[in-house]
């Protein structure tokens, strides 16, 4: 899974607080729940902690 | 009435019936095998898929991984393809297409399936009552061949090996791994064990010592160090077919425990589910079976997608614009792909998935496919 974009999203409904992290990995572009249990959600904090790798905090 | 054998009433303890393969010339009672879509009947992603070998992932049959390391330069058609010994319609072939002789240390390829903590918790491992499990599967190729089978613990990163021989005819390979009465699997939804068939290997892989059969705190080096391997990359003539594989308790191979296509589908739709018929391709430009909403107003919408059954985890979700396959999007009807808006989700969870956009451009009926992944 190459990572080259990620995005916090946040509803306007609700707590306010994030619910998913859009992502474009291997060129397309997928919603990532934020669970600890989605492999995919493992990856992008892994590519996270990468120096200079950031998610983009919600609009 | 009573049933006494030797002596003794009853067919438990020392009368315990073992070694038994099957009953009334067919597999014993339901649910003995672990693995899921051993008969390769589902493949929802694609029936088959071309030029595989750079990278890691889940391609054609449900529940099969495909795992790669350092780009190898070999690469391989992977398929569902109507073939098996018989009582099985279907097999897993991997068709080299391009060779690797040159094999760089980190390069690999194995095929994995994974299964969850929870599901595993009767082998007793990491206790005094640690069962052996038996691996059962069907294999053959277009030659003679030596791989490995791997029993991997993800919880505590240990590893069991035994090689087996692939001729050019179907053959049962039956394979008893030892008990393990080290480290207990996690009792969860995680990645716990592993079945890994490995097929190729770098020296990371291949430079150690092979151990047969014992549990070990794994090397690396170790796991494909068996003498007179064969790299299925050795050349563009080489075949791997297998079907049938079973996991069982026990050190008894018992006849194969043949599910319905409605069960083994259900099994595997925990893990993934796809908008699109089965095995047409994501991003395939197609209405049949897309999810169409009428947004009145044009400025927002709310939909909710419920996963039957629950899937493992809250999945990965990736929708596409049904008239072009654009990823990330939906588009509106018969505007030939144009005009399309973005969907995020919200509020999801292993049950549901809240699909929601507050910023609806034109009024109007929308299409989208979408993919769910909770894979292992």
């Amino acid at each position: 899974m190459i990572i080259t974009a990620a995005k916090y999203w946040r509803p306007f409904t609700g707590s306010g607080e994030n619910t998913c992290i859009n992502v474009v990995a291997d060129g397309q572009s997928m919603s990532v729940p934020l669970d600890n249990a989605n492999t995919d959600y493992q990856a992008v904090m892994a590519w996270e902690a990468i120096s200079g790798n950031t998610i983009e905090a919600a609009s | 009435m009573a049933l006494i054998l030797n002596g003794t009433t009853g067919i438990s303890g020392t009368n315990a019936l073992t070694g038994v393969t099957g009953i009334n010339s067919g597999q014993i009672g339901g649910r003995r095998n672990i693995v899921m879509n051993g008969e390769m009947k589902v493949a929802q992603r694609s029936a088959s898929v071309t030029g595989l070998g750079s990278g890691s992932g889940y391609f054609t049959l449900d529940r099969y991984r495909i795992g790669t390391n350092a780009a190898s330069a070999g690469r391989f058609t992977m398929a569902q393809v109507a073939d098996g010994p018989a009582g099985f319609a279907n097999c897993l072939k991997l068709t080299v297409t391009t060779a690797d002789t040159s094999i760089a240390a980190g390069e690999r390829l194995i095929i994995t399936q994974r299964f969850e903590g929870q599901d595993l918790q009767q082998l007793n491992k990491g206790t005094s009552s640690a069962e052996q499990v038996t691996v059962s599967f069907y294999v053959k190729g277009n030659a003679a061949a030596l791989y490995v089978c791997e029993l991997f613990d993800s919880d505590n990163s240990r590893s069991i090996t035994q090689s087996f021989a692939v001729t050019t005819d179907w053959n049962r390979i039956e394979l008893t791994f030892a008990a393990d009465t080290s480290d207990p699997l996690n009792d969860d939804n995680g990645n716990s064990l592993e079945i890994n068939f490995w097929l190729h290997g770098g020296s990371t892989f291949t430079g150690g010592t092979f151990a047969v059969n014992t549990w070990n705190d794994y090397t690396e080096a170790n796991r494909y160090a068996v003498a007179n391997r064969t790299s299925i990359f050795d050349a563009t003539s080489r075949t791997f077919f297998i079907t049938g594989i079973q996991m069982e308790v026990g050190s008894t191979a018992t006849d194969f425990e043949s599910r319905s296509f409605c069960e083994e589908y259900d099994l595997c739709k925990r893990y993934y589910y796809q908008s699109y018929d089965l095995g047409v391709a994501a991003a395939t430009t197609s209405n049949a079976g897309s999810v169409m909403l009428n947004v009145i107003t044009g400025n927002s919408f709310r939909y909710n997608i419920y996963f039957s059954p629950s899937m493992r985890a809250s999945p990965t979700m990736t929708f596409y614009n049904v008239e072009d396959g654009t990823a990330g999007e939906m588009n509106i009807e018969g505007n030939g792909g144009s005009n399309p808006e973005a969907i995020a989700i919200t509020f999801n969870s292993p049950k549901r998935a809240m699909l929601y956009n507050t910023n609806i451009g034109i009024a109007g009926n929308y299409y989208f496919h979408y993919t769910a992944l909770a894979e292992l």
